[in-house]
């Protein structure tokens, strides 16, 4: 119960916090905040939208 | 929900089972230092929460931890458990905690196993019920960033403090997100920069590469029209680039011609190389030799169809004589006919089999045609790998000659490379040459019929040699290809800066390169922005907690630290909660600041300005402050060793702290290892009557718990006597006094029954009708044990009185009276 209770509280937290990102690069790597491992998600991501940014033709 | 009792076995102090009742107003449990008593109140905060805060707030050295609720000594075979008995008024349940594998708990609730408590309360915003000394140092005599995490706890803010460390943890250190292609982009652009802002011609440009993205269109702009004042005029955009490049190797090649590529192979490259290989590698199998093998018989295929053609002439002659051979007119008898015909067939079928050989052959030679064909390939791809390359052999001299004494490292790699190229070349080509010597030899044979195994096996064993010798050419290619590349870059920059064209060079490569600037540009921005994130983040963090600090908690914990500090304390005091701000007046996420005053003036912090004894009795207060607020299901508190840091005069100060907490109705379990202090709260809390234990001693079995009376038996009845003397007395001390009377005669009859059985029942647990059994065992005179039990019917230890209770003196003298004839019966 704890455990679950633990994820809707920082789901709450979360969703505070996004709340006041405008910027979608932001928002992108706070939504990544999941998991036991929510750093190495966040680089994940953040990873992503590098390679997006060097793979992109224009 | 109040705490009845507690049993503990094998957990933490407890080896042997202990169990302790608790009153339900007050239990105070006095030890010494390593007597046990912690091991009371961690059991319970384990029971109801899986982990200790002792375990929990270990962060970094939880590993020291492990194992530790179990008590060492207590035997592998059995399981450690801790139970308690809750009461909410009308029912009664037992909860239990077995502890398996060092951390596991199984919970059973009246003995019926369930996965979580059910105690219909959100355990994440209710406060633990326990104030715990070791606790409280996280919240004051820290660090900033500690006391950020001790109040976070305290608040239930775990995930919070969580989050900030995390991404701010992502925004301070992006490094492991940045992938292998964007660094080396990265020292390209840099490298491009630098050799811009060593162009004074180009400061316009410089000036606004150096504002990244905001400077892009101003970048791009000033960067053509550089380039047009360096063509000529007319020059349309398109044809800039080309023209500059036109310009450029004009003027370099009087100085150096000539092209520097070593080129790494790339990854389809590779996979194609390697596809061949495979295919080379799995061609002179046991299979191939078997089949070449087998087209060795057709060598014999001519001499059987000239012997079939013999048969059928002859047979077709026999047929008009069949008696007589149509060569030597000598008679063939019947015998010799059939032995003509069994030949005849024979060789008939022999011709059919090499029929199949004939196929084989051509498939044999289409595939010998196949390896030869992907070998040409294979071999071209290399040939012409480091073709170019090689060349540069004939312009070393004048390569030295430019290169050297100041690059000297990149001539170094060019002639390395050079030489360790040239020499795996020419081995592989030698085995290539071998290779398709014996390809050839191969195909010969089988053209002539003439098959050899030897031949088969000679290819066979000079296509491992050749792949092994290609992939040499492959390692030592790649081997070099980074440092020549490097050399070729440093040779472009030198010839340019001999033939004046630096400038021409760096313009050609902002332009050819624009689209990896601007990708630069936009991977800079989203890696500058992150410092953005960071001030969002703490700054929403830094207002949860002013929030919570400073709105919710600051009155109540003033009000309770009012109650601790002392009258002949000097004005300096705590000043309420806020957080830290910067510069530009925005809040820092992890500094919580307690203020304080000093007569009248604010000053920036209790903590460096409060005694510790002052910042303990704040750490108490707003333990207790946080504790009573919210709607805790718990009615109970438990205050592990709360003066450890209190002077004398602030200790005393916490009995009414004490007090105040049961007269809110909460049940108080408090430990100390202050026998001085136990005592004077037992007496400053003498007429509330609680539940008093000593520890007198700890072994191996555990702690030894005495349960001790909490005021003399004489010093009761003294202070009935002094209310029965004083006509002054109002009805409640009337009251009180018929109370003490009660507890003494529950006293009595407990002493009374040890003394007569030798077994000892403790006094808290006689009512009337238990009392009198009891007294009527021991031989007391019924009459007596009738009236003196009819004490029970009036009041109960919580002072609270039976319905239509008056108070009245002449009882409380027949009280007394009886009172004092039964304690007679004392030994």
């Amino acid at each position: 119960m704890v455990d679950s209770l633990k994820e809707i509280r920082r789901s709450q937290f979360l969703a505070e916090l996004l709340d006041q990102l405008q910027d979608p690069v932001h928002v992108r790597l706070v939504k990544a905040f999941e998991g036991d491992e929510p750093v190495q998600s966040m680089e994940e991501e953040l990873k992503r939208i590098i390679l997006e940014i060097l793979n992109y033709e224009n | 929900m109040k705490i009845k009792s507690m049993t503990a076995k094998g957990f933490r102090g407890f080896n042997v089972e202990r169990s302790i009742n608790f009153h339900d107003r007050l239990t105070l449990i006095y030890a010494p230092n390593s007597y046990g008593k912690t091991s009371i109140s961690e059991a319970l905060e384990w029971l109801l929460y899986g982990v200790t805060s002792k375990v929990e707030g270990a962060d970094y050295s939880k590993d020291e931890y492990k194992g530790s609720y179990r008590n060492s000594h207590f035997p592998e075979s059995l399981t450690p458990f801790v139970e308690i008995i809750l009461a909410d008024g009308v029912n009664e349940t037992i909860f239990r905690a077995e502890l398996y594998a060092d951390t596991i708990q199984k919970k059973y609730v009246n003995g019926a196993e369930v996965q979580e408590w059910s105690l219909d309360y959100n355990p994440l915003e209710i406060p633990k019920p326990f104030i715990l000394q070791h606790a409280l140092k996280h919240l004051l005599l820290v660090t900033p960033d500690e006391r950020f995490k001790g109040f976070a706890r305290l608040l239930g803010f775990e995930d919070l403090d969580q989050i900030q460390r995390k991404l701010v943890s992502l925004c301070t250190k992006p490094d492991a997100a940045i992938p292998s292609e964007a660094r080396q982009l990265e020292k390209d652009i840099d490298a491009l920069q630098a050799r811009l802002d060593a162009q004074p011609s180009l400061g316009s440009v410089s000036k606004n590469f150096k504002r990244r993205k905001k400077g892009l269109s101003e970048t791009y702009e000033t960067t053509m029209n550089e380039c047009r004042q360096r063509v000529p005029a007319g020059t349309d955009d398109a044809s800039i680039v080309p023209q500059l490049l036109k310009i450029r190797d004009e003027a370099v090649s009087k100085f150096f011609k000539g092209n520097i590529v070593l080129n790494d192979y790339g990854v389809t490259e590779k996979q194609n190389l390697m596809d061949d290989e495979n295919f080379a590698l799995g061609y002179v199998t046991d299979s191939l030799i078997k089949k070449y093998s087998d087209l060795i018989a057709l060598a014999t295929i001519q001499y059987v169809v000239n012997r079939i053609k013999l048969f059928d002439l002859g047979i077709n002659l026999l047929e008009n004589d069949p008696n007589k051979c149509p060569l030597c007119g000598q008679e063939v008898n019947q015998t010799r006919m059939q032995h003509i015909r069994n030949e005849h067939s024979n060789l008939v079928q022999e011709k059919e089999r090499n029929a199949t050989l004939t196929r084989q052959r051509d498939d044999v030679l289409k595939s010998l045609m196949e390896l030869e064909n992907r070998l040409t390939g294979y071999h071209h791809r290399h040939a012409t790998k480091a073709e170019s390359f090689l060349k540069i052999r004939d312009s070393l001299v004048l390569l030295r000659k430019i290169l050297t004494p100041k690059h000297d490292k990149h001539y170094q790699a060019i002639e390395t490379a050079l030489s360790e190229v040239s020499e795996v070349k020419d081995r592989f080509e030698k085995t290539y040459a071998l290779l398709t010597k014996d390809l050839d030899d191969v195909k010969k044979s089988i053209n002539e019929s003439k098959e050899k195994q030897k031949l088969i096996k000679a290819l066979g064993s000079s296509t491992p040699r050749y792949i092994r010798d290609a992939k040499s050419f492959v390692e030592v290619v790649s081997r070099n290809a980074t440092s020549v590349s490097e050399a070729k870059q440093v040779l472009k920059y030198e010839l340019d800066s001999i033939a004046g064209t630096e400038d021409i060079s760096v313009l050609v490569d902002l332009l050819t390169r624009w689209n990896a600037v601007k990708k630069q540009f936009e991977i800079d921005n989203v890696l500058d922005n992150l410092k953005e994130l960071r001030r969002i983040v703490d700054q929403y963090v830094a207002n949860k907690m002013l929030s919570a600090v400073s709105e919710e908690l600051t009155s109540e914990v003033m009000a309770w630290y009012e109650q601790i500090k002392t009258k002949g304390d000097p004005d300096v005091h705590f000043g309420g909660f806020d957080l830290e701000r910067n510069s530009k007046g925005e809040l820092k996420a992890r500094r919580v600041q307690i203020k304080a005053t000093s007569y009248g003036k604010e000053l920036v912090s209790a903590v460096s300005s409060l005694s510790e004894s002052k910042l303990n009795a704040l750490g108490l207060a707003i333990s207790i402050a946080h504790n009573l607020k919210g709607n805790s299901p718990f009615e109970f508190i438990v205050i592990d060793d709360p003066i450890q840091s209190l002077d004398e005069e602030h200790a005393v100060q916490f009995i009414d702290v004490v007090r105040q907490l049961v007269e809110r109705d909460k049940q108080v379990i408090l430990l100390s290892h202050s026998r001085q202090w136990i005592n004077q709260l037992r007496a400053g809390c003498r007429t509330l009557n609680g539940w008093f234990y000593e520890i007198t001693s700890y072994t191996r079995d555990g702690p030894h718990i005495v349960e001790v009376h909490w005021e003399k038996r004489t010093e009761r009845l003294k202070e009935v006597d002094a209310v029965l003397k004083d006509p002054n007395a109002v009805s409640i001390r009337v009251q009180q006094a018929e109370e003490e009377i009660r507890i003494v005669i529950a006293e009595l009859a407990s002493e009374l029954y040890e003394q007569k059985t030798g077994t000892r029942k403790s006094p808290h647990d006689i009512n009337q009708s238990k009392a009198r059994k009891m007294l009527i065992e021991c031989g007391i005179d019924n009459q007596l044990v009738d009236k003196v039990t009819q004490t029970f019917e009036t009041t109960d230890d919580a002072h609270h009185a039976s319905t239509g209770y008056t108070a009245s003196r002449e009882r409380l003298r027949n009280y007394y009276d009886l009172t004092l004839r039964l304690t007679q019966y004392i030994k």
